[in-house]
């Protein structure tokens, strides 16, 4: 059935490379960050097993039907038997409303539905293209895509760095899971309680002014102005950035149309889906407004 | 299950000339082109999918944000974004027509000229069941009223429709208007072959903080289960006066409510909003649906319909 489908069109119009699963997924473990970021270790095989860094899943917060919705959550980490085998996956949650507030109040054994891996993934390089060094940059809760994305390129053996920004040094995340990997990091803080005093596009720039030549790709995450300063940083070094983005949306199916940013389109623009044609778009395509 | 016995219970409902093999349809805007869903339903066993809603030429739609969550609810206000008739014919139709699926096609204009062009061209198509005309559009030409708030207009596209293709005409019918029992019968005066009912209640948000409307377009439909029992009313309302077919919409979240509006008169129903929140639920419903039947003895799902008790 599928491959008839697949013959009368263009494979990506009817099918994302990995099926989605809707799944009821057990909650092993939910470890505090601080007062209001957490992370929640799920069951779900089937979703760890297939996904790509990048990609996020639907899940319900609680609450049987209140609220409605089911929120977005990149995937975090793989979690792993002893000889490897994936089993679960977390998920990285900083609470911003209610539905985030409500999966911090839930339980290990508590179930949750989950739909997914959903969504495309960042770009990894082809194999056996030259060298290059990838660059990191995060903020907030933007950072959780990142220590996956950082494993699979460290595996493939490219050289990797994490520039992480928060208002506040307890609200650095994913610091340990580089340093744990191996990757060097600098950190920024708004208030300066740790790293540098500023900016995370300040440091970045800092790393790029010292840096030798050769070929380097950005990779941002983080709140839409910080996503944009990264832009502006990448376009005036003349390197390609992948920007990750979040949006309200109500399926991460592609049929509400609800999560909808500007992208270039010809000589104008069309609405395309954070869910779907994302969340990981060339920055170049992006048309920051 | 008990598969045994309800496998001999009929969920096939006629809506007029168009018999669907179960009453469980999902609405439109509420599942893409259908495509979308095919990981996790089977699109060949639905009643029928009725498409996102479409116009002549691609429409982009309406700035963001285009959703808030509220109570029990969600308000949308998406613009009618959609890919066109011709994208649609071309790209879309034909993997619903493989996987199986009972396609309605959804169609909206900004005035009588538009809706006759697109049913023009989708009468031509193969592999369409019905046409769902959406009325709740401003009329560009005649000072923007909305087609669906006045009985006048809505005869009138109906009308133009009707004689533009020999496809099935549903029409769909906005909750906001005083009586909408009058448009009901402005659409069957039109021709119409079925009614819809009903679209999404107008509403708004506002961020208290920045005082501004949550929606960029500042309001926009509430739909999902908080909507429920106002339709189930119109749907009632609707019933009393006419004996068109009628498909009830608004806010199924399980059976009960599947149940609730086949007893008012509704002979099937439509599932929206909780196809986001709930991609599967449309297919369970079927099951459940030949289950509770089953159970309470019935032959075919049609001897549930239009049985409301008033003492």
């Amino acid at each position: 059935m599928v491959v008839v489908v697949l013959l009368a069109l263009e494979a990506d119009a009817i099918l994302p490379a990995m099926p989605i699963h809707d799944l009821s997924l057990t909650l092993r473990q939910l470890r505090h960050l601080s007062s209001h970021q957490f992370v929640l270790e799920l069951e779900g095989a089937e979703i760890a097993a297939e996904c790509s860094p990048g990609q996020f899943v639907m899940t319900t917060v609680g609450g049987d039907g209140n609220p409605l919705l089911r929120r977005p959550m990149a995937i975090y980490r793989i979690l792993r038997d002893e000889v490897g085998h994936a089993t679960g996956f977390s998920i990285l949650v900083e609470v911003v409303g209610r539905g985030t507030a409500m999966l911090q109040q839930r339980r290990p054994g508590d179930v949750l539905n989950v739909l997914g891996p959903l969504g495309n993934s960042f770009q990894m390089p082809e194999p056996g293209s030259p060298a290059a060094e990838h660059l990191l940059v995060m903020g907030g809760v933007g950072a959780a895509p990142f220590p996956l994305l950082a494993e699979d390129l460290l595996r493939e053996g490219h050289s990797v760095r994490a520039f992480i920004g928060a208002r506040t040094a307890d609200l650095l995340l994913c610091v340990e899971d580089f340093e744990d990997l191996g990757v060097p990091v600098e950190v920024s803080t708004d208030n300066g309680t740790r790293g540098h005093h500023g900016l995370v596009t300040a440091i970045l720039e800092d790393y790029l002014k010292g840096r030798r030549e050769g070929p380097a790709v950005l990779y941002a995450c983080g709140p839409w102005p910080m996503m944009r300063a990264v832009d502006a940083v990448a376009k005036h070094a003349d390197l390609p950035l992948q920007v990750s983005f979040e949006a309200p949306m109500a399926c991460g199916l592609g049929a509400c149309l609800s999560c909808v940013i500007k992208l270039r389109d010809g000589d104008g623009w069309s609405y395309r889906r954070v869910c779907q044609e994302g969340p990981v778009f060339d920055s170049r395509e992006v048309i920051w407004e | 299950m008990s598969s045994d016995s309800n496998s001999s219970v009929s969920l096939a409902v006629d809506i007029g000339s168009l018999r669907l093999q179960n009453p469980i349809l999902v609405a439109s805007g509420t599942f893409g082109y259908g495509a979308e869903f095919v990981d996790l339903v089977d699109l060949g066993r639905l009643g029928g999918i009725v498409v996102k809603g479409l116009s002549l030429h691609v429409e982009v739609g309406n700035k963001p944000p285009r959703i808030a969550e509220t109570t029990s609810g969600m308000l949308n206000s998406i613009g009618l974004q959609n890919v066109g008739v011709e994208a649609f014919l071309e790209e879309k139709l034909p993997p619903l027509r493989q996987q199986g699926a009972t396609v309605v096609a959804n169609i909206w204009g900004r005035s009588i000229e538009e809706y006759v062009g697109v049913a023009e061209r989708l009468g031509d198509a193969d592999g369409l069941a019905a046409l769902e005309l959406n009325i709740s559009c401003p009329n560009i030409k005649e000072g923007g009223i909305n087609f669906g708030k006045d009985p006048i207009l809505t005869e009138r596209v109906t009308a133009a429709v009707k004689a533009a293709s020999g496809l099935p005409l549903w029409v769909k019918l906005s909750p906001n208007v005083t009586e909408i029992s009058e448009l009901a019968l402005a659409a069957e005066a039109g021709g119409a072959d079925a009614l819809s009912v009903i679209n999404t209640l107008r509403g708004m948000t506002v961020d208290v903080t920045s005082r501004r409307p949550t929606l960029a377009s500042k309001f926009g439909g509430l739909s999902g289960p908080a909507i429920f029992p106002v339709a189930l009313y119109m749907v009632h309302e609707v019933r009393r006066v006419t004996s068109l077919p009628i498909l009830g919409i608004g806010g199924i979240d399980c059976l009960d409510r599947v149940l609730q509006f086949l007893i008012v008169g509704a002979n099937a129903v439509q599932v929206g909003t909780a196809n986001f929140y709930d991609p599967t639920l449309s297919a369970r419903l079927i099951d459940e649906l030949a289950e509770w039947c089953g159970e309470a003895g019935l032959a075919a799902v049609t001897e549930l319909i239009g049985t409301l008790r008033v003492p």
